[in-house]
């Protein structure tokens, strides 16, 4: 790519503040081409600047921090406690990951009889012995659809009394706010403000919301089964600017799909700066 | 440390009051990336400093490289410096010449003594 002042200038501060983008040096490029006027980049530049890309040390962090919560602020006790992560179906997960990646905090810092539960529906045995605190667990909450949905589950599925609580790395704050408000206890030390709408306003807003729209409406509109509609903005417009390093994590539908959507509007692939694992592509 | 690196630290050097980044990609085609990396390893050394777009040595960085490039000079051989008023007038490639035995140095009259056993 040949730059001009401009974005070369650009990229060079994103790189100060985003250094795992160096690794990302041709997708970079690419999705600066792909952008067709100057306040298209300015936006792409602006999202990827407030980006939060988890890498080993902050990941690290917020799993230590989810393990306190657990341990000393939530109330529950090691033998009666299970941990949940929200699979439903036989595809692997992002919960069953962090279910698995926060064993060990919890293990170091004294629930040495931990129970975790790798499977939603095996909650039901375990709360038939005696672990009648649950805490559901997952990486990422954009809408709080598939958490409400598996309350929903255990509220019938299990027959008598159960505490519950959930733990999320990450989540858009309203998302959480709102279900707070239905009086869902969670836990999420990374509470991010959606991209465009909680960040611009007004006129400014209007023009950024119809530059995503004009960027989306270069990628294609259908992938096999998956429609770009859905995932417009993120899924369920959560405007989530997250990810997971590398192979730790999968990016989140709730992820603008300009970042990861893998094809244009002319059938070509794009080489994209995140990955996706979405079934149906 | 890399070729690019040398120039871009020379020619940092012999600027008056730093240069700016979009100057050394047009100089030297040097990558965003690369040239983050660069800034970052020699700014930690704390011989670079970035600041609005532009690079500039620090004080201790020109004194770096003042002592590089006197380094450089003086270890590029003994004929390299030679003062002006030792240096004669030069000749024509392939023109004839005599030399004048008096003025050879030992060195050479040595190879041509090997040569002749």
């Amino acid at each position: 790519m040949k730059y001009n002042k401009e974005n070369y200038h650009e990229v060079l501060k994103l790189y100060s503040k985003q250094d795992w983008l160096i690794k990302k040096e041709k997708e970079l490029e690419e999705l600066i081409v792909f952008c067709e006027n100057k306040e298209e980049k300015i936006l792409i530049f602006s999202l990827l600047e407030r980006f939060h890309y988890l890498q080993n040390e902050r990941l690290s962090l917020l799993l230590n921090k989810i393990a306190d919560f657990i341990i000393s602020s939530s109330g529950f006790d090691v033998d009666t406690t299970q941990i949940l992560s929200i699979t439903y179906d036989d595809e692997a997960d992002s919960s069953q990951k962090v279910l698995d990646m926060i064993k060990v905090p919890l293990f170091q810092k004294g629930w040495k009889k931990l129970k975790t539960v790798n499977h939603y529906r095996s909650s039901i045995k375990n709360h038939k012995n005696g672990r009648n605190q649950i805490i559901l667990i997952d990486e990422f909450i954009g809408t709080g659809k598939t958490i409400r949905n598996r309350i929903k589950q255990l509220r019938n599925d299990i027959n008598g009394y159960f505490e519950l609580k959930c733990c999320f790395l990450a989540g858009i704050k309203s998302a959480i706010d709102n279900l707070q408000n239905e009086g869902i206890e969670i836990f999420c030390p990374l509470q991010l403000k959606k991209g465009i709408s909680e960040f611009y306003c007004n006129e400014v807003l209007t023009k950024t919301t119809n530059e995503m729209l004009s960027l989306e409406s270069k990628l294609a509109s259908k992938i096999n089964e998956k429609e770009l509609i859905d995932y417009s903005f993120g899924y369920g417009h959560a405007e989530a600017l997250y990810s997971l390093e590398g192979c730790c994590g999968n990016t989140p539908n709730s992820v603008f799909p300009i970042f990861w959507w893998l094809h244009d509007n002319n059938e070509q692939c794009r080489n994209t700066l995140l990955t996706r694992f979405e079934i149906g592509f | 440390m890399k070729n690019f690196e040398k120039r871009i630290l020379h020619d940092l050097y012999e600027s008056v009051e730093g240069l700016y980044a979009f100057t050394l990609y047009s100089r030297y085609k040097v990558e965003p990336s690369e040239l983050f990396i660069f800034i970052e390893k020699y700014s930690n050394k704390g011989l670079l400093h970035f600041e609005s777009d532009k690079l500039e040595l620090t004080n201790e960085g020109k004194k770096t490289m003042f002592k590089q490039l006197r380094k450089i000079k003086s270890s590029s051989g003994k004929y390299s410096n030679i003062p002006n008023e030792f240096i004669g007038d030069k000749i024509e490639i392939d023109s004839p010449y005599i030399p004048n035995i008096t003025k050879l140095s030992k060195e050479i009259l040595n190879l041509q003594n090997k040569g002749d056993g």
